[in-house]
């Protein structure tokens, strides 16, 4: 890898790291909130950061400034990906980080976010050593390669990106009103970020 | 709802359903924003690859190589190469394209190179990465394994009628009790004198899965 795309890397990787700190995602309560209801921050944030590359991406290809097939698209493992996404998530609630907002955490002094790290360095480890073990259902379960919604359908990107955007303004709206509904231990909130 | 949601919103409302309208581009309108590309890779003969780096590839183990010949029928049942597959240009779309991993190496043969090239150009319009010409196509690999003309230099500029220069030589196949196996279709490394070619071949390393949220 040359300098340039090391320093690209870096400055991608710590604006990143900023944006997420200034949504409030280096906030543990604000994080686990998310799973009691009374704060969709989470939801919001990351679903518009999604929704928006994917409108750019889809937008870039369809003007031929892009070359889907050289993006490098992680290959589809249904069955580890949803095991993965469980423990992930009960990672998430019981510690309320996920591995990139610990590190957000850690960045700004968080004592809970630097061991909610030593956690991951520890599953890491664990993984590591214990992954000869599971190796056939965690490289072969559901493997469908490079494999998108829209392969799935057999329709045109741009439908899918509009029932994307769709379903997204949908959950926003959704959200809103379930953080009227569920107030929280601090009172009603006003709405988060989106 | 605040009046600056109300127009964010629209603006992805609007964006998503222009996206819908406007379609992904088609491999014929991907090919003119290809076209400097494709151009420039054939003309540098950066694609074209020697019969000798094929033959080095069939015995690569730590690869996928997809061979496709694009010669009519009737001359791939004379005589292709051992895992060839035969390939109709009208099979020749972005849903056959997508059943390939990028990584795997994929290589396309005609009689001389016309047809593989015209191939090659269209399998790229459709989006098929890491493709490339067999220089020379079939009727080169037959003069170097089968008639042992080791040195054989591939023709360049590549001859234009893309015609099956063999065909006499198996004229008796065409009787299904000649029917036989070609040691020539699939050569043995050790009983063929290796050929000096220079390597165009980038092999891709497969990425090993990874897990994340994505935050």
């Amino acid at each position: 890898m040359s300098i340039g795309a090391i320093l690209l890397n870096l400055l991608i990787g710590a604006a990143f790291g900023f944006t997420l700190e200034r949504s409030g995602f280096g906030d543990s309560r604000r994080l686990a909130a998310q799973f009691y209801l009374y704060e969709q921050t989470v939801l919001k944030v990351m679903f518009t950061a999604i929704v928006w590359c994917m409108l750019l991406l889809f937008w870039s290809t369809a003007m031929g400034w892009i070359q889907l097939e050289k993006i490098f698209i992680d290959p589809t493992f249904i069955w580890s990906a949803i095991l993965g996404g469980v423990i992930l998530g009960a990672g998430f609630m019981i510690g309320g980080y996920c591995p990139g907002t610990s590190m957000v955490a850690s960045a700004t002094g968080k004592v809970d976010g630097m061991f909610f790290m030593g956690g991951i360095m520890a599953g890491i480890f664990v993984f590591a050593e214990t992954e000869p073990y599971f190796q056939t259902f965690y490289n072969h379960a559901g493997a469908k390669g490079r494999y998108t919604l829209f392969d799935w359908l057999g329709v045109d990107p741009g439908w899918v990106a509009l029932a994307v955007v769709i379903m997204a303004l949908g959950m926003f709206w959704g959200a809103e009103k379930l953080e009227g509904i569920f107030p929280g231990p601090y009172g009603k909130q006003e709405g988060g970020a989106s | 709802m605040s009046a600056a949601k109300k127009a964010g919103a629209l603006v992805l409302l609007a964006m998503g359903a222009g996206l819908a309208a406007v379609g992904q581009p088609t491999p014929e309108r991907r090919l003119k924003w290809l076209k400097p590309e494709i151009d420039k890779a054939l003309g540098e003969r950066s694609v074209q690859i020697d019969p000798g780096e094929l033959m080095d590839l069939r015995y690569n183990r730590g690869l996928r190589l997809y061979m496709f010949d694009v010669r009519p029928e009737a001359e791939y049942n004379v005589f292709h190469l051992w895992g060839a597959d035969h390939l109709p240009w009208e099979k020749i779309t972005p849903a056959f394209v997508k059943r390939f991993d990028e990584a795997a190496v994929k290589v396309v043969m005609s009689d001389d190179e016309a047809a593989a090239t015209k191939a090659w150009i269209r399998l790229r319009a459709c989006g098929m990465l890491n493709v490339y010409i067999l220089a020379g196509g079939v009727n080169l690999w037959l003069d170097i394994y089968k008639d042992h003309k080791w040195d054989a230099p591939v023709p360049v500029p590549p001859v234009p009628s893309d015609t099956f220069r063999h065909w006499g030589d198996f004229k008796l196949a065409l009787c299904s009790c000649y029917r036989r196996y070609y040691d020539f279709a699939r050569p043995n490394p050790h009983h063929v004198k290796p050929r000096k070619y220079e390597k165009k071949v980038k092999i891709k390393v497969v990425e090993p899965p990874k897990g994340g949220c994505g935050a």
